[in-house]
């Protein structure tokens, strides 16, 4: 057998080479390792840790380990499960952005007189910064505010409510505004993918004599699936990353999220084993939505 | 097989093709004949349309609105007295020039540095075959998902503890990291369609792997990465979090902060309402600027990257 030693020299050339493939790759990667393996990998493991002990922010006693006791005192807090309750509540704003972009790309691509307009106009919530609009709702949905003043003035006063100190109505406020902000930018994204749909499939629809409806669900929807799902997954990124900005600065009464309640459990009460454990809770919410997101994108990530 | 070139003109031709549809009427039109549809459609839209202008249109009138005798009995006060104070107020006084001075240098140094790092890792994962590149790609996509005040507070501990927090560079650093799980997918889903004929030629003209990044990757995806950046400016520019915890004095306070701090009850007597409508109208202006430069290439990298 002749071939046996050729075989194995270039095997090991192989194995050499992939050797050195992946030393370079790493030396590529490793901005990227270092930054989220610091800054995203160790927390995520401290505060798992962190979530067992009774750890504090000044470091009175050497922390120890308590077992469960902080999830225990998390979920027999109400003030907890009115603040996941409002988590749930506010992404619901994900599906109704959605929705309303949809219908209003369906109505603008249709083509109506001012569709140039429109698109701008739409857009224009996108661009005040969260903390701008917080303040400008604040005014606007002021007992005597222009919001309330408006009801009144078409007989509506029934509903002209004190937003702001509306134990029940605070929330769904914030719900508002969160999906007010986020419908223009929405809207754009599936704008320029419907414009970047070649047009003869709609036109060859509309020679066949399909109805506008029919032609959204049955061609432009289809196509449209992965911008939609883009659109979902920045939609769930900032329930998740802005709630906290929105309810800080708007500060309704009784609207506290999971966010803000780890942060008072954080910076109130001093306890980082405490908010540790919330923080478990919040993350065990994440992974659920990253293992759909996941399997969502699998197919568009393989080259 | 087409290109990324074809790929790109088919794209701009039909963008262009919309764009003079009004004038070239001969082809096929969708609007509809039946004028109640029409209607209908008219007023659907204009609601919407109004729903998002209202609240901003009052804010502006309010901002221009003497602070004296303002009360909420107008909803929009007349414009004939209308006055510039409230912004040179905000401006000098409430000392938003400042925080709109962080604000920039946050936000511009975290989505540069973050969309800078995230083409690198893309380039790599489209590039190299090596072992655990699936597994680490589904990692970073994965921690998009995570909340980041999860992250935030133990890292704020362990920050402490090494004295950096409250440095110049604290809050951009945080920002960059926690923005590159986000700038890597978008990045990585325009540079995965890049042609790998052209990195084999460039390979056989003797191009090393930094020379292929600098020279095909990077200008090859410049609408993603403008897409890339744009995003995560946006990101920064709204976040409060980020600098609420890794920038606490006062020098360093970001426009977010300074507003959010506006709006304490302290200040819920209705005559600041037309000077918090002015700092609030302050923060519109760079989004503008930002979004007006940039609108075309984010609209064609959104398209392009992830809306296949």
């Amino acid at each position: 057998m002749t071939a046996a030693p050729i075989s194995t020299s270039s095997h090991r050339q192989a194995q050499k080479a992939r050797l050195l493939r992946s030393v370079r790759a790493l030396l590529w990667l490793a901005p990227v390792l270092v930054l989220v393996g610091f800054f995203i990998l160790y927390p995520l493991v401290q505060v798992i840790v962190d979530s067992f002990t009774n750890r504090n922010l000044f470091h009175i006693r050497p922390s120890e380990f308590v077992g469960l006791a902080n999830y225990r005192s998390a979920i027999t807090d109400d003030a907890f499960w009115s603040a996941l309750r409002h988590n749930l509540i506010l992404l619901i704003s994900v599906p109704i952005s959605i929705l309303i972009g949809l219908f209003v790309t369906a109505i603008l691509y249709r083509g109506i007189r001012g569709t140039r307009l429109y698109e701008l106009l739409i857009l224009v919530p996108f661009l005040p910064a969260i903390a701008a609009v917080s303040v400008i709702f604040i005014y606007v949905l002021r007992p005597d505010g222009p919001f309330n003043q408006l009801l009144t003035g078409i007989g509506l006063s029934r509903f002209a409510i004190p937003w702001r100190s509306d134990t029940t109505w605070a929330i769904w406020a914030v719900l508002g505004i969160v999906t007010w902000k986020r419908v223009g930018f929405i809207a754009l994204l599936f704008m320029a993918r419907m414009l970047s749909i070649d047009r003869t499939y709609f036109e060859m629809a509309s020679v066949d004599g399909a109805s506008w409806v029919k032609t959204m669900r049955h061609i432009a929807l289809p196509q449209m699936r992965s911008i939609i799902q883009f659109a979902a997954v920045i939609g769930i990124i900032e329930v998740f990353s802005f709630s906290f900005a929105y309810i800080r600065v708007l500060g309704f009464r009784g609207t506290g999220i999971l966010e803000t309640y780890l942060f008072g459990l954080m910076f109130g009460r001093l306890s980082i084993a405490k908010s540790s454990a919330v923080a478990v809770f919040l993350l065990v919410i994440a992974a659920a939505v990253a293992t759909y997101r996941i399997r969502a994108a699998r197919h568009d990530l393989e080259r | 097989m087409t290109t990324i070139q074809d790929q790109q003109t088919d794209r701009q031709d039909s963008l262009r093709r919309k764009k003079k549809k009004p004038k070239e009427s001969a082809g096929i039109t969708f609007r509809s004949r039946n004028p109640v549809v029409v209607l209908l459609q008219q007023a659907a839209i204009i609601t919407v349309v109004l729903i998002s202008m209202i609240p901003l249109y009052i804010a502006l009138v309010t901002s221009f609105a003497p602070a004296t005798g303002f009360d909420s009995g107008n909803i929009a006060p007349p414009l004939d007295n209308g006055t510039f104070d409230n912004y040179v107020e905000a401006w000098t006084n409430l000392g938003f020039r400042n925080m709109f001075k962080n604000s920039l240098i946050f936000s511009i140094s975290a989505a540069l540095a973050s969309t800078f790092v995230a083409a690198v890792t893309s380039h790599a994962f489209v590039r190299f075959r090596f072992v655990g590149r699936r597994e680490l790609l589904a990692l970073l996509i994965a921690a998009i998902a995570i909340p980041p005040i999860v992250i935030v507070i133990p890292l704020f501990v362990t920050m402490t503890g090494f004295g950096a927090t409250n440095e110049t560079y604290s809050a951009p650093l945080v920002a960059t990291a926690l923005l590159l799980p986000f700038s890597v997918f978008l990045l990585y889903s325009f540079m995965k369609d890049l042609p790998e004929e052209l990195f084999d030629a460039a390979m056989v003209d003797g191009a090393g792997s930094w020379q292929q990044f600098w020279h095909i990757s990077l200008p090859l995806s410049r609408s993603g990465l403008v897409t890339t950046g744009v995003i995560a400016a946006i990101f920064a520019w709204n976040d409060l979090l980020i600098p609420l915890i890794f920038w606490q004095t006062q020098d360093l306070e970001t426009l977010m902060i300074g507003l959010s701090k506006l709006a304490t009850p302290g200040r819920a007597g209705i005559r600041f309402v037309p000077l918090l409508m002015a700092a609030a109208a302050l923060s519109i202006i760079p989004l503008i600027v930002l979004f007006a430069l940039t609108r075309r290439a984010l609209v064609r990298g959104l398209t392009e990257g992830i809306g296949k």
